[in-house]
C-alpha cells in the first residue's frame, strides 16, 4: 500500500487509522490490562507505537495484520515490563471458575474477562483475534506461527472454555 | 454462551468504551512521541558532554602529571572513558519493530534481554576494572602512604563493589525472570508449530 506510506508521517492518515481501528485497538488494551487507568496507559502506548511505526509500514501486509501485530506485541512488552500487573492477572485467573462456587452466574462480559484473564499469553492473542474475526491464516500471519498451530490452539481453547463454563 | 458467540460478545464491548475524539488522542500520542525524544536527546547529549570532557582532562593528566603512577591511571581511564561508550554501543540492540509477526519479536526481544544479562553479568571486566584500577592509580600518586593507599583502595573497592551488587540485583530480579517469561512464551507458541 504505497499510498499509506507516503503519507505515513500525514496525521490525517493517522486519524483515520484510528478511526477505523479504534474499536478494536480499545478491546486490546482491555484484554491486556485490569484499571481503567492501565487500560488507558496502554492504549496510548499502541497508538504510539503505532505512529512511530506507520512511516516504516511498507505495505508488505495487509494493514490489518499489520496494526494487530503492532497492537499486540506492544500489549506483550507492556505486560511483561509490569510485574504489578502481572501479579493481578495471575491473581484473576487463580480465582475459582463461577460453576465451582455455586454463585449466580455472571454476565457475559465478566466471563469472557475472566477467561482471557486466565489464559496463557500465547493463547490469549489467539483468542484475541479468533474473537476480531480474523481468519486461521490471517492469525497465523500475525502471529508468525502455522496456521495448522493455530487451529490446533485454538481447538484446545474451545475445549477449555467448554470445560469451564459449560460443562463444569 | 457458548464458544461461538464470544466474538460477538467481544466485539459489542467496544460500545462501552469511553473513548477520547482522535484528534485529542493524536495530540496526546504527539505529546507522548516528543517527551520521549527529548529525553533520548538529553541522555545522548549528557553522556557525550561527559566524555568530551572528561577525556581531554584526563588524557592531560596523563602527559603532563607529576607522578608516573598518576599517570598511568589517567591513561587507562582516558581509555576506559572511549572504551567503554563504545563497548556500550556495540552491545546496545533496538528493541525489535512491533510490526514483526509475535514469534519473531518474542525471539528477537529474547536476544537483545540474554545480550542485557550478558552485558551485566561481565560488568567487572568492561567498566569497573579498568575505571577502578585507573580511579585507584590516578589517586595512588599523591596518596601513597600505605594507609592512603589502602584507605582508597577499600572505597573504590567499597563503591564498586556496590555497583556491581547492584548489576547483579538488576540481572536476578529484573532480567533472568523476564528472560524465563520469554521463554515460556516462545516455548509456548513452538509447541504447535
Amino acid at each position: 500500500m504505497p499510498e499509506l506510506t507516503d503519507r505515513a508521517t500525514d496525521e490525517a492518515a493517522f486519524a483515520r487509522l484510528l478511526e477505523s481501528h479504534g474499536a478494536a485497538l480499545r478491546r486490546i488494551s482491555r484484554a491486556y490490562a485490569r484499571t481503567a487507568a492501565d487500560q488507558e496507559d496502554l492504549h496510548q502506548e499502541i497508538c504510539l507505537q503505532l505512529w512511530r511505526s506507520l512511516p516504516s509500514f511498507q505495505g508488505k501486509s495487509a494493514i490489518g495484520t499489520w496494526l494487530y501485530r503492532v497492537a499486540l506485541n506492544t500489549a506483550l512488552s507492556w505486560q511483561r515490563t509490569s510485574r504489578r500487573r502481572k501479579q493481578h492477572d495471575e491473581a484473576l485467573a487463580h480465582e475459582p471458575s463461577p460453576s465451582s462456587t455455586g454463585e449466580t452466574p455472571r454476565d457475559e462480559k465478566s466471563i469472557l474477562e475472566e477467561f482471557l484473564s486466565a489464559l496463557a499469553p500465547v493463547d490469549r492473542i489467539v483468542l484475541v483475534l479468533y474473537m476480531e474475526a480474523l481468519t486461521i491464516e490471517e492469525i497465523a500471519d500475525v502471529a508468525g506461527v502455522s496456521p495448522g498451530a493455530v487451529s490446533v490452539r485454538l481447538h484446545r481453547i474451545r475445549k477449555h472454555f467448554t470445560d469451564r463454563y459449560l460443562n463444569g | 454462551m457458548d464458544f461461538e458467540h464470544l466474538g460477538e460478545t467481544w466485539r459489542n464491548r467496544s460500545a462501552d468504551v469511553s473513548s477520547d475524539s482522535t484528534s485529542l488522542l493524536i495530540s496526546r500520542i504527539r505529546q507522548r512521541a516528543l517527551e520521549l525524544e527529548t529525553i533520548v536527546k538529553r541522555r545522548d547529549r549528557i553522556e557525550t558532554w561527559s566524555a568530551l570532557i572528561v577525556f581531554p582532562v584526563f588524557t592531560w593528566v596523563s602527559v603532563v602529571g607529576r607522578f608516573t603512577v598518576s599517570r598511568i591511571g589517567s591513561g587507562i581511564l582516558a581509555a576506559a572513558c572511549l572504551f567503554i561508550p563504545i563497548w556500550l554501543l556495540l552491545a546496545r540492540r533496538p528493541a525489535p519493530d512491533p510490526s514483526l509477526p509475535l514469534c519473531t519479536a518474542l525471539a528477537m526481544e529474547r536476544a537483545r534481554v540474554e545480550g542485557q544479562v550478558r552485558l551485566l553479568k561481565n560488568v567487572v571486566w568492561w567498566y569497573l576494572l579498568p575505571l577502578g584500577l585507573g580511579v585507584v592509580l590516578f589517586l595512588a600518586g599523591p596518596w601513597s602512604s600505605p594507609w592512603q593507599l589502602t584507605a582508597i583502595i577499600l572505597s573504590v573497592g567499597a563503591l564498586y563493589g556496590w555497583i556491581y551488587r547492584l548489576n547483579m540485583r538488576a540481572v536476578r530480579l529484573e532480567l533472568l525472570p523476564r528472560l524465563q517469561e520469554l521463554d515460556q512464551a516462545i516455548a509456548s507458541f513452538q509447541n504447535e508449530t
